[in-house]
């Protein structure tokens, strides 16, 4: 088999320059602070999510069979990777992981909504976490079978725009099977108007809107299911592998930035009569911080590729991928604050905006300590089925 | 570009060669223990058959059919290396002469660039045959990192340079025929003061002593030259020049280091695979808490060999000349390995660490891996120095006062 292609075509070279222009003319680094500050925000700016409609972002990815752009995630983490750079507070990630279930199902409701999706008069996302660290194998949501549809009761925590969103993709067990069976996970789409749905809306320390939701016995028709108890699991799965990768790569873009940012600190501001970066004790951790960006990047993009190819084999990748991201990320800021010197603690200079994204980030879709037990896990099997 | 006809009278013209030439023997895969001929007038442990095929693709140009047939090649385009590829590979031949070979990896590319035509016709065919093994004369034991130190004194007396000083880690000096050093011409001015020197090492005045190691007996060499006589047409570039020739040979060296990766690519695979099997073993040894932190100790293992193979492989396809990307992948290879094999020796306990006696041999080997590995962040330019690399080149920040 032959090694994937890790470069950026002329196209997709050209993909990034653009996306570049337009959100550094559009959403500066500093709108994260105005976001933040201002009380009545919805969490992103309405005319710069239009705009990213209207560029088909989220279209990117989807089939143009089913009204995408049909370019794949290789070119998405482009963008994504661009988003990261100037943390642009936006809907996108979850809005991508809310189209990638419904892709898959062909129930009309689905493709109906995912229209609506596309051209951006609904905003959907998913809601699938219940507790503080990533787990998939956990979901105590629960339906079951009405004569005319479904209840559904449970709680959703830290759904990403889930104070904003007009409807959820919503994971749920039929009630009655086991905790970790295969069988028995199923999608739903719930509307944040149906009665039983109540929201808790906060913020993390990223600035990133969410919301911890309550579903209290919310009555629910054929119509609103996307996923079967058959097919929910592996459908939930595979929208989990695409917001890793995604995520992975706006974190690409993120710890590019901070450590742009901190090495032109390290030219600029002179103590002892000389540069700071001329000191050799700053130059290694700054050359090790380097070291673990372009890592990154050839893992990230090593992720997006696997997920072209075949969603359901890109685990391993996609869990590397987001080992680096986290780890790289998180170095890179914490040094960032460090080398920085006071200047860094304070809210006028970027680089702490870039670490409370980097611990926010890297807990979402699984720590660097869920991901490696993953892996080990997946390579151990894979040792054992192959005879050991 | 050579027609279809031309390739195909071509491809009938290697194979009957091939059929006459590569003695049956050589058509076999290496059998365990065995290893590929490093070329050079001494050869010990060398077949005959073995020795013949070096012999028959050498004076045929074949070992590096691309180059010049004046410089020892075949002087073939790119198609014609192709087919002659596919045939070694049809008859399953093995390659004549060892991947790592220092006067094709390193000294070769120094030759085309900066030597004289006299030059690279003396010694390019030697290198192209593998009728000569070099091996390099760099640091001195006054001069590791600080390579620019170094005191080796090289005085011309009529059409000789005279040179005196003492080389260390010259590997397998002792089965070498030539040593390219670094010596110096002048004393006024640290890195203008540096040549750059080919010399017999059969010349009167060399003694070589190879090396004991942590890890017992090694490769490495200690090479004296006392008053010994090199004609003055075997200095390459002007006297006072060989500093940057001595930089750009470093980064074709840490280039082949970094592909070798302490063996990591290519083997990789195979390599994580008996480390999964280790692993695998200790966890049914294991409770079920120490099981969670083997798994994320390999996990993380794992995705360092990943992003490791992926980056070499996006640096192929980038095909970047950055000068820092050689350091970053000289210096991440290194430490995995090194890491790779603290690993395993914690893994084993110690089952890993037996110096001698009856029943440890398999534990000797390992204890010996351990041990040797300790000099991958060292050999080839410390991690540290290449750290100083990636800042200066990768980053752009200023020098400091003592670099």
């Amino acid at each position: 088999m032959s090694a994937a292609n890790l470069v950026l075509s002329d196209e997709e070279t050209m993909l990034r320059s653009s996306a570049r222009s337009f959100l550094g003319a559009q959403s500066p680094v500093a709108d994260v602070r105005a976001l933040r500050d201002d009380p009545g925000s919805a969490g992103v700016r309405a005319k710069v999510w239009q705009q990213m409609v209207e560029l088909e972002w989220p279209a990117m990815a989807i089939d143009d069979a089913d009204g995408g752009v049909g370019a794949g995630y290789y070119p998405l983490g482009v963008i994504f990777e661009e988003l990261g750079r100037n943390l642009v507070l936006s809907p996108l990630l979850t809005v991508c992981q809310a189209l990638a279930c419904l892709q898959r199902t062909g129930h009309q409701r689905a493709t109906a909504v995912r229209a609506e999706m596309l051209n951006g008069r609904a905003l959907v996302v998913l809601a699938d976490q219940e507790t503080a660290h990533h787990d998939p194998g956990v979901i105590g949501t629960r339906f079951e079978e009405t004569s005319d549809g479904y209840i559904l009761s449970g709680t959703k925590r830290f759904v990403l725009y889930g104070g904003q969103a007009d409807a959820y993709v919503v994971s749920a067990r039929l009630v009655g099977t086991p905790p970790h069976h295969a069988d028995g996970t199923a999608l739903f789409l719930v509307d944040a108007a149906d009665p039983g749905v109540s929201i808790e809306r906060f913020r993390l320390i990223d600035s990133q809107p969410r919301a911890h939701l309550r579903f209290t016995d919310v009555a629910l028709s054929r119509s609103a299911l996307i996923a079967d108890p058959k097919s929910g699991a592996e459908v939930l799965a595979e929208c989990t592998e695409v917001a890793t990768a995604l995520l992975a790569a706006e974190m690409l873009g993120s710890l590019s930035a901070a450590l742009e940012l901190t090495v032109a600190h390290l030219r600029q501001r002179v103590q002892f009569g000389v540069p700071i970066g001329s000191f050799q004790a700053l130059q290694h951790r700054a050359a090790r911080m380097l070291v673990a960006q372009e890592m990154t990047t050839s893992a990230v993009r090593a992720a997006l590729r696997a997920l072209d190819e075949d969603p359901g084999q890109a685990a391993e990748a996609v869990s590397v991928a987001k080992i680096w991201a986290n780890d790289a990320f998180q170095q890179i800021a914490r040094e960032g604050v460090q080398m920085h010197g006071g200047l860094g603690m304070t809210d006028e200079a970027d680089i702490g905006l870039y670490l409370k994204r980097a611990q926010v980030a890297s807990a979402q879709s699984g720590d660097s300590r869920f991901h490696r037990r993953r892996i080990a896990t997946l390579k151990l099997d894979e040792e054992s089925s192959a005879g050991g | 570009m050579p027609t279809d006809d031309e390739l195909s009278r071509f491809r009938n013209e290697v194979a009957q060669w091939l059929d006459k030439q590569c003695p049956l023997s050589m058509r076999q895969p290496l059998l365990p223990g065995e290893s590929l001929p490093a070329g050079g007038r001494r050869m010990p442990g060398v077949s005959d058959d073995a020795r013949a095929w070096l012999e028959a693709m050498g004076s045929r140009g074949f070992i590096k059919p691309h180059w010049r047939i004046e410089h020892g090649g075949a002087g073939l385009d790119s198609a014609r290396v192709d087919v002659l590829a596919q045939e070694l590979a049809r008859v399953g031949a093995r390659p004549p002469l060892a991947e790592l070979n220092t006067g094709i990896k390193m000294l070769a590319p120094i030759l085309l660039s900066h030597g004289t035509v006299e030059q690279q016709q003396r010694f390019l065919p030697l290198i192209a045959r593998g009728s000569v093994r070099w091996c390099q004369g760099y640091s001195e034991p006054e001069a590791g990192s600080d390579l620019a130190a170094l005191r080796t004194r090289a005085v011309l007396e009529d059409d000789c340079y005279v040179v005196t000083g003492h080389k260390i880690w010259s590997s397998y000096a002792h089965m070498s025929d030539w040593i390219f050093c670094l010596v110096r011409t002048s004393n006024e001015d640290k890195h203008g003061g540096i040549s750059f020197l080919l010399i017999d090492l059969e010349s009167p005045g060399i003694t070589v002593e190879p090396i004991t190691l942590l890890s017992g007996s090694s490769v490495f060499c200690e090479v004296h030259f006392s008053d010994v006589r090199v004609p003055r047409d075997q200095l390459v570039g002007q006297p006072g020049a060989g500093w940057p020739i001595a930089k750009e040979l470093l980064s074709h060296e840490r280039a082949m280091l970094g592909s070798a990766g302490g063996g990591l690519s290519g083997g990789g695979g195979g390599r994580s695979m008996s480390l999964a099997k280790l692993v695998g073993k200790a966890m049914e040894e294991q409770d079920t808490g120490a099981r969670g932190a083997l798994a994320e100790r390999f996990g993380q293992h794992l995705a360092e060999l990943a992003a490791l193979k992926a980056t070499t492989v996006r640096l192929r396809q980038e095909n970047r000349r950055d000068a820092f990307m050689p350091s970053l992948i000289k210096l991440v290879s290194t430490e995995l390995n090194m890491k790779r094999e603290d690993f395993i020796s914690e893994l084993l306990g110690l089952d890993a660490l037996g110096w001698d006696g009856d029943v440890a041999v398999p534990s000797v080997g390992r204890a010996q891996g351990w041990l040797r590995s300790r000099a991958n962040s060292i050999e080839g330019g410390t991690s540290e120095i290449q750290l100083n690399i990636i800042a200066r080149h990768g980053l752009k920040l200023p020098q400091g006062a003592a670099q």
